[in-house]
């Protein structure tokens, strides 16, 4: 079996389980959340990207993998951390600066992970040594590639002018 | 102090601390769960386990362990994880083939359990190289035991909850009988 059909089976269960996690406890409370309250949690959780800065330190990561393109991924995943910690203190504040923040930090976040996906193909890195982030590969990118879409789904909500009630997300 | 000492205290220590965040904070909401709710947080833990399909990945165990031992480990973990997930489905849609399901879960995550560990030790698994997955063992396999032996109790609990039930419908349907066998006897 080989570490690209592993990856798959991992993320495909990952993702399985997040979304029947999301539907029986967490939609409930969040259906019931404005948008500051609701993404913040999800912005947080973002603010972990930081650990992918890992890929750069000694003895973590394969030596024959590329180190562009580690650092291409490791800086990517920074940058998006960093955006979603400034994101996050503007909600917990309730600035204006709010909504850019969080719309800022979507586009980076996922023009990261578009990027991350063919540049660790073509490094190999899926194929290569790279100790304990697989484990962050496998089960914290697909907690953060949903809360991804559920943040730009709010934010494409709040951008619309779409009052945020019971029954209006209830529907979708 | 060998790896078998290590890993025997901090099994030890996680399970001891996760009984006591059981029997302070989780217990109450437990026990007042029906069957569904009960075991749908512990079914989806236990999707999880398809971690243990890390084993076969390149780089993250030591070459020299035998190949038979870890995919036999690591396919038993996925079975149940995928047995936990189908099981969890269901109960969340609150399927007819709730209760089966859960049931092939709990004796294919038995099962696996109960192959693992021993497979585990004669291969010398915790005496090699690892990586990460010592955390997993540490950490998440003490969880598993325990949402397994819960959801086992809970299922046996509700098993046998329906055949008092059935038990309960039977005698008074022999009631209604015996009852209306005594009135068309007092009519003649």
């Amino acid at each position: 079996m080989s570490n690209t059909l592993i990856q798959i089976i991992q993320t495909v269960m990952a993702i399985s389980a997040y979304v029947l996690l999301f539907r029986n406890y967490l939609q409930p409370w969040f259906k019931t959340k404005e948008f500051g309250e609701a993404v913040l949690p999800l912005l947080i959780l973002h603010i972990f990207r930081y650990l992918g800065l890992c890929l750069l330190v000694p003895g973590q990561i394969d030596l024959s993998v590329p180190r562009g393109a580690l650092q291409l991924m490791a800086f990517g995943d920074l940058a998006a951390g960093v955006c979603a910690l400034l994101a996050a203190i503007a909600v917990s504040a309730k600035s204006k600066l709010a909504i850019p923040l969080v719309a800022l930090f979507t586009v980076v976040g996922i023009g990261d992970l578009i990027m991350i996906a063919p540049t660790a193909k073509n490094a190999g890195v899926i194929d290569a040594d790279i100790g304990t982030m697989w484990f962050f590969l496998v089960i914290f990118a697909p907690a953060l590639l949903l809360s991804h879409i559920y943040i730009a789904y709010r934010l494409l909500l709040q951008r619309g002018h779409v009052p945020v009630s019971n029954s209006s997300v209830a529907s979708h | 102090m060998n790896n078998l000492i290590i890993l025997n205290i901090q099994a030890f220590m996680c399970l001891t601390a996760m009984l006591v965040i059981y029997f302070t904070y989780l217990r109450p909401w437990f026990a007042a769960q029906q069957f569904g709710p009960a075991v749908l947080p512990g079914l989806l833990i236990h999707s999880f386990r398809f971690v243990g399909l890390t084993m076969l990945v390149t780089g993250q165990v030591d070459p020299k362990l035998p190949r038979s031992a870890i995919e036999l480990m690591a396919f038993g973990d996925l079975a149940s994880a995928v047995t936990a997930l189908v099981a969890a489905i269901a109960v969340a849609l609150k399927s007819k083939l709730a209760t089966p399901l859960v049931t092939l879960f709990v004796i294919v995550g038995g099962i696996d359990f109960a192959v693992a560990i021993p497979v585990g030790l004669n291969a010398g698994v915790f005496e090699s190289y690892i990586g990460g997955m010592w955390i997993v063992i540490e950490f998440f396999v003490p969880l598993v035991l325990l949402t397994q032996i819960y959801i086992t109790y809970r299922l046996i609990k509700h098993f046998r909850a329906q055949k008092v039930g059935y038990a309960s419908r039977l005698s008074f349907q022999e009631i209604s009988l015996q009852q209306q066998m005594s009135k068309n006897v007092q009519r003649h």
